[in-house]
């Protein structure tokens, strides 16, 4: 039923764009749709493996970054390139996640923080290689020509993927594991769970997808400043998560498209933006700390106790 | 050149100290990572600035302001944002987390908004310096050093000397035993968020000279105080103050013989590697040393 809706949704958002076939609104819908993703893996690390990411912004930019220095300096093509970058974002992953193994949950925040910022500066000082703090210039481009309608195309189908793929992780055993992880890790491995092993694989899967969307990224920008690495784009992320709902399928999306499509609204208020996330985020976890599913949730229980039993 | 570098290092150091301290009372006694911490820094900054050039305030006038308002936000921050959700779900760890920084964008948005972001700083705070022999330390930074000596042997004997000290100690060490013996953890948790927020405020408005005021000042101090705190030993307050030290006798070193650009790469690793090799830090080490 729900897989049924995610492409039906899909369906109807291109035939939208590409009737309107405007360039600002396809920039908005491709937007949104990598936020999405990032939300949604972000939530399967922190709301189904209980493993917080404050970092997640630098595997981002690592694809982002590998992607386009590998194109720009060796030529590669690419469809090839985007996945290095992937690869290399989870490789990354998976290095920063094995010392977060025995740390509590505040040390591995400050670790991943950390490892963000470290990544951030280690970009901007190595000039020859990734232009420093004035970017990466002239990144080739996937589609000829000036319309955006192929990448929202080809950002569509990785969403749906991406999503099919997320859905198969949360409801098969994997997803049964991620979640008795979060509850409970001594009891999780009293039960016979490699809590090791499944946070580095959630961890990698999560980063993988981080990369892919990085390097997509910037091919359809076509530069990169290394800011896209720091906290600035970590916040929203987990913004969009949190406010839709931690730990569930709907939440991220929800999140995603409401505050992506909220903030283009809210151009005017350009430099509000950051703070206006800020309240929500303050304002979500005191009121509803599941989020706006959790709190739909909350009331459909409340009106069932009422009028159905 | 090698004493020298000490000297500023431990100048440096004993701020850091100082930092430190807050964040890791902070953590001890509530369990709480307090991620607007650097901005309790940045607005004692914005406050000592605004009463220095607009009311000409001399310096323990200053310090005595900006204590009091940071402890009264400090409250308020425990009171309005963190004890509703501790009230409201038992899984509260990572909504106050996120909670924090919220409140860090929030705060850093709201300067910005209001003043800009550009950099300010004041001209000719303290200009002169102390020469001993062929050594040589600014004013300001002979300011810092006796000043944060004083307020870190002052918390020292507050904790351990005074009877509320005492109930902070306790609860940070067992906090249902403390309720048991008839300590108000609540009223407790609530001074300690304003205490800690008032340690940073003070060394707010120490280092505003040397790193101006502008919205995201408050970043590096929180770096800092991740740093001291991790290499002390969470929640450790003897552990802080020594790793204060030693982490600003190492950066100055850093900067006096390799480069400068090391210096935030620095705590990083700091970070990084005390919690890969030794995740209990100082105290840790104390510990053990003690147990042989």
């Amino acid at each position: 039923m729900k897989s049924i809706s995610i492409i039906l949704l899909a369906g109807l958002a291109f035939l939208f764009v590409f009737i309107v076939n405007d360039s600002y609104i396809t920039h908005v819908f491709i937007l949104s749709s990598i936020y999405i993703i990032l939300a949604s893996y972000w939530n399967m690390l922190d709301g189904y493996l209980g493993f917080i990411n404050f970092g997640y912004a630098a595997f981002f930019g690592v694809g982002a970054y590998a992607s386009g220095i590998l194109s720009v300096h060796l030529g590669f093509p690419v469809y090839i390139t985007i996945f290095i970058g992937g690869l290399l974002s989870a490789f990354l992953g998976l290095l920063i996640t094995i010392p977060c193994l025995r740390m509590g949950i505040f040390s591995v925040a400050i670790v991943t923080l950390a490892f963000g910022e470290i990544i951030r500066i280690a970009i901007s000082l190595w000039r020859s290689i990734t232009g420093g703090p004035n970017g990466l210039w002239g990144i080739p481009p996937i589609f000829e020509g000036a319309s955006r309608l192929p990448y929202f195309g080809l950002i569509l189908i990785i969403l749906i993927v991406m999503l099919f793929g997320l859905r198969a992780i949360i409801n098969c055993d994997l997803g049964l594991i991620f979640r008795s992880i979060r509850e409970d890790e001594v009891a999780a491995s009293a039960a016979g769970v490699n809590v090791n092993k499944y946070k580095m694989l959630g961890s990698s899967i999560s980063c993988f997808s981080a990369g892919i969307i990085g390097a997509f990224y910037a091919h359809y920008l076509l530069t990169i400043t290394p800011s896209i690495c720091g906290i600035t784009y970590t916040v929203p992320i987990m913004a969009m998560s949190l406010i839709g709902g931690r730990g569930t399928f709907l939440g991220p999306i929800v999140g995603a498209v409401g505050l992506t499509f909220l903030g283009e609204s809210i151009r005017f208020l350009e430099g509000f933006r950051l703070l206006i996330y800020g309240l929500m985020m303050i304002c979500v976890m005191i009121m509803a700390p599941r989020g706006v599913i959790g709190f739909i949730g909350y009331i459909e229980r409340i009106i069932k106790k009422k009028y159905v039993c | 050149m090698f004493i020298q570098q000490i000297l500023n290092g431990l100048a440096i150091g004993s701020i850091y100290s100082l930092i430190g301290l807050g964040f890791s009372l902070l953590f001890g006694a509530m369990g709480i990572l307090n991620l607007a911490y650097g901005e309790f820094y940045m607005l004692a900054t914005y406050l000592a600035f605004f009463s220095f050039t607009k009311f000409r305030f001399p310096f323990p006038i200053m310090i005595l302001i900006v204590v009091i308002f940071l402890f009264f936000i400090g409250c308020a921050t425990h009171l309005g944002l963190v004890k509703p959700i501790k009230s409201r779900t038992k899984d509260w760890v990572i909504p106050a987390l996120i909670v924090t920084l919220g409140l860090q964008i929030v705060f850093q948005e709201s300067i910005r908004l209001i003043w800009g972001a550009s950099f300010k700083s004041i001209p000719g705070y303290f200009l002169e310096s102390i020469h001993i022999g062929s050594l040589m330390i600014s004013y300001e930074r002979a300011i810092i050093l006796v000043v944060s000596v004083f307020l870190l042997a002052g918390t020292w004997f507050f904790l351990n000397r005074t009877k509320l000290g005492s109930g902070i100690l306790a609860v940070a060490q067992d906090r249902e035993s403390a309720e048991l013996v008839g300590i108000d953890t609540e009223k407790i948790n609530t001074i300690t968020f304003g205490i800690s927020s008032a340690l940073a405020g003070i060394a707010g408005v120490l280092l505003m000279p040397i790193l101006c005021v502008y919205p995201t000042v408050g970043q590096e101090p929180l770096l800092r105080a991740f740093a001291v705190a991790i290499l002390g030993g969470m929640g450790s307050v003897g552990g802080a103050m020594i790793s204060g030290v030693i982490l600003g006798i190492a950066e100055s070193l850093a900067v006096g013989y390799i480069s400068a650009s090391i210096k935030d790469l620095m705590s990083f690793a700091v970070i990084i590697i005390v919690l890969i090799f030794y995740p209990s830090g100082v105290a840790g080490f104390m510990e053990r040393l003690r147990a042989k």
